[in-house]
């Protein structure tokens, strides 16, 4: 598995197509109400799922371990949320919570991980 | 070259860019520039722009004041010149939120552009700005508009730069440097300056 993060509107999605050499039909994005489509290559906006699983109070770290084959060999590609001011609702601070568990899972389980910053993507892992 | 330098708020930007664009501007023998992009609007701005005044007398630094129309500034800046840009933020939060008719229909490619032209007018530029990318705070559509207007406009200009740094976590980082700058003349500068607040160079 790959992970590629980093803070919103970096190019995060456009480093992935020229690194993994993927077209937009290869890629999922996550919308509000919708589980992840694991029939595409790359998953992108995670971050979306798991704001959507703070709206319902629900862990997506059980989601992730419970998927683990799922997501074997596929990108996932989500936005940096946890490093700014700590949000005023309770819903963005369960979101924070819950998305950065998820990136410490799924950098655990990464073969590669890349943090993008400005267009630049860096091999952390 | 062209510089950009990024970083949260009191990360140590202003200062990694004050050290560099001087370097630049002793290794050419110069001009030195500061362009502020800031447009005061009450008595906190105007103890701010002060402030950032005070800091940098005695850097021989010439002031200019634009907000709006940077096609103003290229006849300001000499091509020896090294200009200090401070900063995309305050620029950007012109064009979109101003009104004002020089900035009002720029999109991201505008914004960028007027930013390059200027470092096309002179021989160093290091440019300023503000990362605001990873809080977990769902904005408004204006304000959603104005974070991705910056990451694009960061993105444009990254593209075009010889050296990006990030200011953060005690460091600066440099995320590319196909200028090959021997970072290493900034290191003890940046680690005087800073004794404060511990920074380092990575």
């Amino acid at each position: 598995m790959v992970l590629i993060f980093g803070g919103a509107y970096q190019g995060k999605t456009a480093f992935a197509q020229r690194a993994f050499g993927l077209s937009p039909e290869e890629i999922y994005t996550c919308s509000e109400n919708e589980q992840p489509s694991f029939s595409y290559k790359a998953i992108d906006s995670f971050h979306e799922f798991i704001f959507e699983c703070a709206k319902s109070g629900t862990d997506p770290s059980e989601f992730i371990i419970s998927h683990f084959d799922d997501i074997k060999g596929k990108i996932i590609i989500m936005d940096d949320v946890c490093s700014g001011l700590v949000p005023m609702g309770a819903v963005n601070r369960l979101y924070r919570k819950y998305a950065g568990k998820s990136m410490q899972l799924l950098m655990g389980y990464a073969d590669e991980a890349y943090r993008v910053f400005c267009g630049i993507g860096e091999r952390l892992k | 070259m062209l510089a950009l330098i990024l970083g949260g708020a009191s990360s140590g930007k202003s200062m990694f860019a004050q050290i560099l664009i001087k370097k630049l501007s002793y290794e050419n023998n110069g001009d030195l520039f500061y362009l502020a992009t800031m447009v005061p609007v009450d008595d906190e701005d105007r103890l701010r722009v002060q402030k950032h005044v005070d800091e940098r007398s005695g850097w021989g630094f010439a002031s200019i004041e634009e907000g709006y129309n940077l096609g103003n500034c290229i006849s300001k800046v000499s091509s020896g010149g090294s200009v200090l840009f401070d900063s995309v933020t305050s620029y950007v939060q012109n064009a979109l939120f101003s009104g004002h008719p020089s900035v009002a229909s720029m999109g991201s490619e505008d914004i960028a552009q007027s930013i390059l032209n200027i470092s096309k007018a002179c021989s160093n530029m290091a440019v300023v700005s503000d990362y605001i990318f990873s809080d977990a705070e769902r904005h408004s559509a204006e304000v959603e508009n104005y974070r991705k207007t910056m990451g694009q406009v960061h993105q444009m200009i990254a593209h075009e730069a010889g050296l990006v740094i990030e200011c953060a976590y005690g460091f600066a980082i440099a995320h590319k440097n196909t200028a090959n700058y021997p970072l290493g003349n900034i290191a003890g500068e940046l680690q005087a300056a800073s004794v404060n607040s511990g920074s380092e160079l990575r």
